[in-house]
């Protein structure tokens, strides 16, 4: 054999299956959402169904309200995932339970995480409840027009699984930097910034793009707690593809959110290619 | 520049005593090195300096301000990791501006003191590179620079030479102990090393398992040991168990010295080898059973009734004495007793 044959033999498991369950689905949801496919009636080439997007307001929401849906989960989990995997580097009493439980999110499945927050959260849940002999009252969390029952469900979901991604980086900063920033006058504080912040950056952003791109097709999670519009995006193509066998707008949306993702995945790209601050630079 | 008084320091992990009943006065301006084997607490005790450790029970202080307590950002000290851990997304420059920045030093001073301390350690033309493109010498200096450029009270060296091979690492010996004697610095060395603690302390202190075993100049204790694990840390060693009695020394193989004015009874003699000489003669009670050549010196490993011991010769002059040559022993006029 020679080397091309052996080359292709060997990229041949890996790309092959790329490929085949990547590339080609998405090359057919592409045609289809130019009105190529062969699923649904079509009618020859056209962007029609892109433009239906941006110009129906129901879908152009539905777009604007798949990234907010992205975002906001993604964003609260930062905030609350990026401390608590610092935190954890520290030794405290009860820590091992608490490295157990805290996990535990990770092997809910979303719907089960939506029905926790629909069971908690809505009126007359669980919280509503307890609060009742005090005559307090939850604002109004699920179906609630700005999602936050939804943003609640899937932090909630995203929380552990950033912390772990994070706490890894974090973990991988030899202890002497940290030392070194004390003995040489900074704070606590000073550690966080200028050393765990910029070396764990890409442990950030991977830890960040995952959650958002994660979040981004999500369907459980809003279809039980969202607001009755506007809709994200993957329900308008469950809908259109299902309900109404328009496969070729579904198709677009799909081509939409994965444009959307590919996207953030650039943004993360420029982001960490002028960074090699990781640790695998240094000599021990 | 400052006083370092270590009191009674304790210093427990788990169920291990890692630091016990530790006390050192360290003078003004004076070189002390911890010296011991690893796992011995000489490098807690460092820490508990710093503050990165705190001590159970025991007291610091630093230029006669009490620090135990403080965190490490309060104690005005610099510290040269064995890592060196030079922050590796900073240059060198900003690795070294890092405790001015801390300081809030002005920008136009800090720069001058950043490039005075580049130039000090001979590191000028690097100023702009990252830790990751030096070499390990190049990067143990910029160590060294980052902890001297704030001006501490006290410099703590980390076993800072070991990761170097042997060449680069009497070179930055002699710069570390040059750089030292010029800024006049109180230092503490923590090295396992005994030659770096010979060549470079005022004072060694030799410890094992988290306590002082025996302190003072390297001169003195290499040639006066009172401890038996010191002579035997301290370079190499052999141990006689002698017995004297009636102004007579009696050694184990048999032979005695008359005119014993010492101490009487059981006696362990501590007899460098470079201080024994050997010569080759038939009826001699040893035996020769391996020689090494060292390149400086050269060893004999002697079988003397049973007790090994080492002789060692230096110089061109040195005879090799094959394996088997029968021998007698020399040793010095005055001989050493452990206490």
């Amino acid at each position: 054999m020679n080397r091309l044959t052996v080359l292709v033999l060997l990229l041949l498991p890996g790309v092959g299956f790329l490929i085949l369950f990547f590339g080609l689905p998405l090359v057919l949801a592409f045609l289809a959402s130019v009105g190529l496919g062969a699923l649904g009636n079509s009618h020859g080439f056209t962007l029609e169904h892109y433009r239906s997007i941006f110009t129906d307001s129901v879908y152009r929401d539905g777009l604007v309200f798949s990234i907010y849906i992205s975002v906001a989960p993604t964003l609260v989990s930062l905030v609350i995932a990026l401390p608590l995997a610092v935190l954890l580097q520290e030794s405290f009493p009860g820590k091992r339970l608490f490295q157990t439980l805290y996990k535990i999110p990770l092997v809910v499945p979303a719907i089960v995480a939506a029905f926790i927050v629909m069971t908690l959260f809505d009126r007359g849940g669980e919280i509503s409840r307890l609060l009742q002999p005090f005559h307090l009252q939850l604002p109004k969390l699920v179906r609630d027009p700005w999602a936050l029952g939804v943003i609640i469900a899937m932090a909630w979901k995203s929380i552990p699984f950033m912390t772990l991604i994070i706490g890894g980086s974090v973990a991988a900063i030899p202890h002497d930097l940290k030392h070194a920033v004390r003995t040489l006058g900074g704070n606590r504080l000073t550690v966080f910034w200028r050393i765990e912040l910029p070396l764990a950056l890409p442990g950030i952003t991977a830890a960040t793009l995952l959650v958002f791109v994660g979040t981004t097709g999500a369907f459980a999670v809003p279809s039980l707690l969202g607001p009755i519009y506007p809709k994200p995006l993957s329900l308008w193509m469950y809908q259109s593809a299902l309900e109404k066998n328009d496969w070729a707008t579904a198709s677009a949306m799909g081509i939409m959110l994965s444009l959307v993702a590919c996207l953030v995945l650039v943004v993360y790209y420029r982001i960490t290619s002028g960074m090699r601050t990781g640790i695998s630079g240094e000599t021990r | 520049m400052a006083r370092v008084l270590l009191v009674d320091l304790h210093k427990r992990f788990n169920a291990t005593l890692a630091v016990d009943n530790f006390s050192l006065d360290v003078a003004e301006g004076e070189f002390v090195a911890l010296l011991g084997p690893s796992g011995c607490g000489k490098t807690t005790v460092m820490r508990m300096i710093a503050g990165i450790a705190e001590p159970d029970s025991g007291e610091i202080a630093i230029g006669g301000r009490r620090v135990d307590g403080l965190s490490p950002e309060h104690r005005n000290v610099g510290l040269v990791f064995q890592s060196y851990a030079l922050f590796p997304h900073m240059t060198v420059e900003a690795n070294i501006a890092f405790g001015l920045q801390m300081r809030r030093v002005p920008r136009d001073e800090m720069r001058r003191r950043v490039t005075a301390v580049l130039d000090m350690v001979d590191l000028s033309q690097l100023a702009k590179r990252h830790p990751r493109q030096l070499s390990g010498g190049q990067q143990q200096r910029v160590a060294l620079a980052r902890a001297l450029v704030t001006e501490p009270d006290v410099l703590l060296l980390d076993e800072p030479l070991s990761n170097l091979d042997a060449k680069l690492r009497e070179h930055l010996r002699e710069d570390i102990r040059n750089l030292q004697r010029r800024l006049g610095i109180t230092t503490i060395y923590v090295t396992h090393d005994q030659s770096e603690a010979l060549a470079l302390a005022d004072r060694i202190v030799v410890m094992n398992s988290g306590r002082i075993v025996e302190e003072g100049g390297p001169r003195d204790l290499y040639q006066t040991p009172r401890r038996r694990f010191t002579a035997e840390f301290l370079g190499q060693t052999n141990i006689l168990a002698a017995t004297a009695s009636d102004g007579t020394l009696h050694f184990p193989w048999g032979g005695e010295r008359s005119g014993w004015n010492g101490q009487h009874g059981r006696l362990d003699l501590s007899i460098r080898p470079e201080d024994i000489s050997i010569e080759a003669e038939a009826t001699g009670p040893a035996v020769v059973t391996d020689v090494t050549f060292l390149g400086a010196d050269i060893e004999h490993k002697l079988d003397v009734g049973g007790l090994t011991m080492r002789a060692r010769a230096s110089g061109r002059g040195a005879k090799i004495l094959p394996v088997g040559t029968r021998i007698t022993i020399s040793l010095p006029g005055d001989l050493h007793v452990l206490s």
